[in-house]
């Protein structure tokens, strides 16, 4: 009796588990006809057999053919290094990083470019101008516009998802003395 | 003096003429007929290893911008002995052409120069355009008497990348004066200075030793000598007299020579009547220029204007947590086992670091029978850096402390037991996943400051990494796809099931890919009890078999009497 009761309870609870439950599959009695009846059984016409309804294909999850090494995340969220820059040009070609520390506030834009309220980021940029940040948005999202006070000037760029990646830079119309080293 | 460290002596006295190491370094030692002796050694381009090891190009005597950074190393030989106490030690580094001129601001060439990593004070090397200059710095007698090396490093231009900025160095000279005695130095000074916190340029500095009247172990007479250093728009302090200031050496700076903006610090040695000295101390004031907590986040900026350990809040995106409960078996993908929407605020300083994470949410849902805690694991700190955990649910508060356990994360449980907190019907046995439940979301959330901020990029973004785990049995975590176990996961259930794990590699996933839990990036209304995701948001699969390349918003076109509320 105990091995019942265990089965039944056992059959509950992994029925409710995950909130996964089994459709009721109630089945209809059978019915059958007493034995001595006169009355010849009707003439039964046997039903059409009904055309099969096809299944849809996919009914679970567990169906859908999942890439491989799909991650299942629906954000852009990329490690990037974000320098602020001035117009002059280092012998070397490249823009001339601004020092100082400055306040930097990054702001997403959604897929219509419209800001998004609340900033993703504020804070300083450290001596050198500089901040490495992870960036996290709904990947359906355009990118972000950054901006960066260095003194009195306001400077800001917009940059789309995809140009988030590795060193990115905001330039700001400054022009950096060149220094006398040599 | 016992006789090893006489014999020590006695061979000092000996040999005190002028002696070089293996190594091309100029090393003296000269007994100045006071029981003190005078310890030189000076390091330059003839140096050879282990002093220093010339790079190819550039290193002393040689024009060197920021791409070229080099060091060398100081050694004392008689800091393994105990009775040597440090009566003066500097470091000074003769260089050419250091145009660290205070009018060039933030943009100028800034040299630092660090010991064993530590910067000095001052910040940078001193000098101007076109000529020769030498900078003294006071070094820390526990830097050299700690191992008796010093590891010095030279930072050309280190706020930029200009290639304009060079320096050329000459020689790095240290030079102690010591003496062999039992006596001890004095303790470090404690300092108070006035005003304490932010200051303004109306506060007169006044710095006072608060240990003075025990200020030697041996109970020696002690003085204190005071170097005063400046920022004014350089981004690190210089001797005040480089500044164009006074040349303070009293305990005072009057206001009338500090101005808004600028950074004051002040060094204070103590010297007993043996001569000997203490590690210097340091205060710092920092005056505000629209500033009222003096962060560096001008007023305007700063979302908390009146505290320095807080300057902006930085909110994370509302997402939903869905999550099946079986794992590592198959669930039946109604992903509705629990629900919880959840907004972040990572409120971080001003040099961007973490001091507090503020969960606002919410559970939506709780289609299960099995009873989960839902936790919350930060990586990048530990339970040793909580200041303090406060949660609310429903509006019932409560003080709340990290999971135990975990030695290289923090873990914070913020649901025990999911049931707890939705099982208030007798009608429905799950909540909000029936036809015809709707009740209100039950509000969640969870605050918590940490002593020491943290860095963002190591304890990484909102949600940071949420799972749910069986209360009955703690090691079966259910995480999002990829995301670690925490210490106490039961790594046994690995690749049983369904489940197709991998530690360090993907986890989380059965062999074909599929997950037991989703962050949707949104609100999102979940299936409905045993409804599969995919009968409630067909979408999804185009989404999946696509590789993102189409049904970005798959969430937002449900099938309708599918999902809750979604009729």
């Amino acid at each position: 009796m105990i091995f019942r009761y265990m089965f039944i309870a056992t059959s509950v609870f992994l029925a409710a588990c995950g909130g996964g439950s089994q459709s009721d599959g109630s089945t209809p009695a059978v019915t059958t006809p007493s034995s001595g009846q006169d009355t010849p059984p009707p003439v039964v016409e046997p039903e059409p057999v009904p055309e099969p309804v096809p299944e849809p294909n996919i009914l679970s999850l567990e169906n859908v053919t999942v890439p491989a090494q799909f991650d299942w995340s629906m954000y852009k969220d990329d490690e990037v290094k974000i320098k602020t820059v001035s117009t002059t040009m280092r012998p070397d070609g490249a823009l001339a990083g601004i020092g100082g520390k400055h306040f930097m506030k990054i702001v997403a834009l959604d897929a219509n470019h419209n800001e998004v309220e609340n900033p993703l980021q504020k804070s300083l940029t450290d001596r050198t101008g500089e901040t490495r940040t992870k960036l996290k948005f709904p990947s359906e999202w355009y990118g972000v516009k950054i901006e960066v006070t260095v003194g009195n000037k306001l400077c800001s760029k917009v940059f789309s998802k995809d140009e988030i990646t590795g060193e990115i830079e905001v330039p700001c119309d400054i022009e950096i003395p060149v220094g006398d080293g040599e | 003096m016992n006789m090893k460290y006489s014999l020590s002596l006695g061979i000092a006295l000996v040999f005190q003429t002028p002696y070089v190491f293996a190594a091309a370094t100029e090393t003296n030692t000269v007994d100045n007929q006071d029981g003190t002796f005078t310890y030189t050694q000076k390091i330059n381009k003839d140096s050879t290893s282990p002093h220093y090891v010339a790079p190819s190009g550039y290193g002393f005597n040689y024009y060197s911008h920021s791409g070229q950074d080099y060091g060398w190393q100081h050694s004392f030989s008689e800091a393994s002995n105990p009775l040597v106490k440090i009566q003066s030690a500097t470091l000074l580094i003769r260089g050419f052409d250091i145009d660290s001129e205070a009018f060039h601001g933030t943009s100028g060439e800034y040299d630092g120069i660090s010991v064993d990593g530590n910067d000095l004070n001052p910040g940078l090397l001193q000098g101007t355009n076109g000529t020769w200059s030498e900078t003294p710095f006071d070094v820390p007698t526990s830097y050299i008497l700690d191992d008796g090396l010093m590891d010095v490093f030279l930072d050309i231009d280190m706020n930029h990348n200009y290639v304009w900025w060079k320096t050329t160095l000459d020689y790095s000279l240290l030079t102690i004066t010591y003496a062999i005695t039992a006596n001890d130095a004095p303790y470090t000074p404690t300092l108070n200075g006035s005003p304490q916190g932010c200051a303004t340029a109306n506060n007169d500095f006044v710095v006072d030793v608060s240990n003075s009247d025990n200020a030697d172990p041996d109970g020696d007479a002690v003085s204190y000598e005071y170097r005063w250093f400046v920022d004014i728009g350089q981004g690190e302090v210089v001797d005040d007299e480089v500044a164009g200031k006074t040349d303070h050496t009293g305990n005072t700076v009057l206001s009338s020579e500090v101005n808004a903006g600028e950074t004051w610090r002040v060094q204070v040695i103590a010297t007993d009547s043996n001569g000997l000295v203490s590690d210097p101390a340091f205060f710092t004031w920092m005056l505000g220029e629209n500033d009222s907590d003096c962060d560096g986040i001008n007023d305007n900026n700063d979302d908390y204007p009146n505290d320095d350990k807080r300057a902006s809040n930085n909110y994370s995106v509302e997402s939903t947590l869905a999550y099946e409960d079986l794992w590592p078996d198959k669930g039946d993908y109604d992903l509705n086992d629990l629900v919880i929407t959840n907004r972040f605020n990572v409120i971080k300083d001003a040099n961007g670091l973490v001091k507090q994470i503020d969960l606002t949410g919410s559970i939506q849902a709780r289609g299960a029978t099995l009873a989960s805690g839902f936790a919350i694991a930060f990586s990048g700190t530990t339970s040793a850096n909580v200041e303090s955990i406060n949660m609310a649910i429903n509006g019932q508060s409560e003080a709340v402390t990290a999971e135990a356990g975990h030695s290289s994360e923090l873990v914070v449980a913020v649901l025990k037991n999911t049931h707890s907190a939705t099982n208030d019907s007798l009608t429905y046995s799950f909540f909000n996943t029936q036809s015809g439940d709707e009740r209100s979301v039950i509000p969640v959330t969870m605050s918590l400051i940490f002593v020491e901020p943290v860095n963002p990029l190591a304890i990484g973004n909102a949600p940071f990494n949420p799972f749910i785990y069986r209360v009955s049995d703690r090691g079966r975590e259910v995480h999002l796809p990829n995301y670690a176990p925490t210490a106490l996961a039961n790594t046994g259930f690995f690749k049983t099931g369904a489940d197709n794990t991998e530690v360090g590699g993907e986890t989380y996933m059965t062999p074909a890919g599929h997950p037991w839990a989703l962050e949707i990036s949104t609100s999102w209304l979940h299936p409905m009890e045993s409804v599969d995701i995919i009968q409630a948001y067909p979408a999804i699969q185009d989404w999946a078999e696509s590789r993102k390349a189409r049904g970005a918003t798959w969430y937002s076109t449900p099938v309708s009497g599918k999902c809750w509320k979604c009729n």
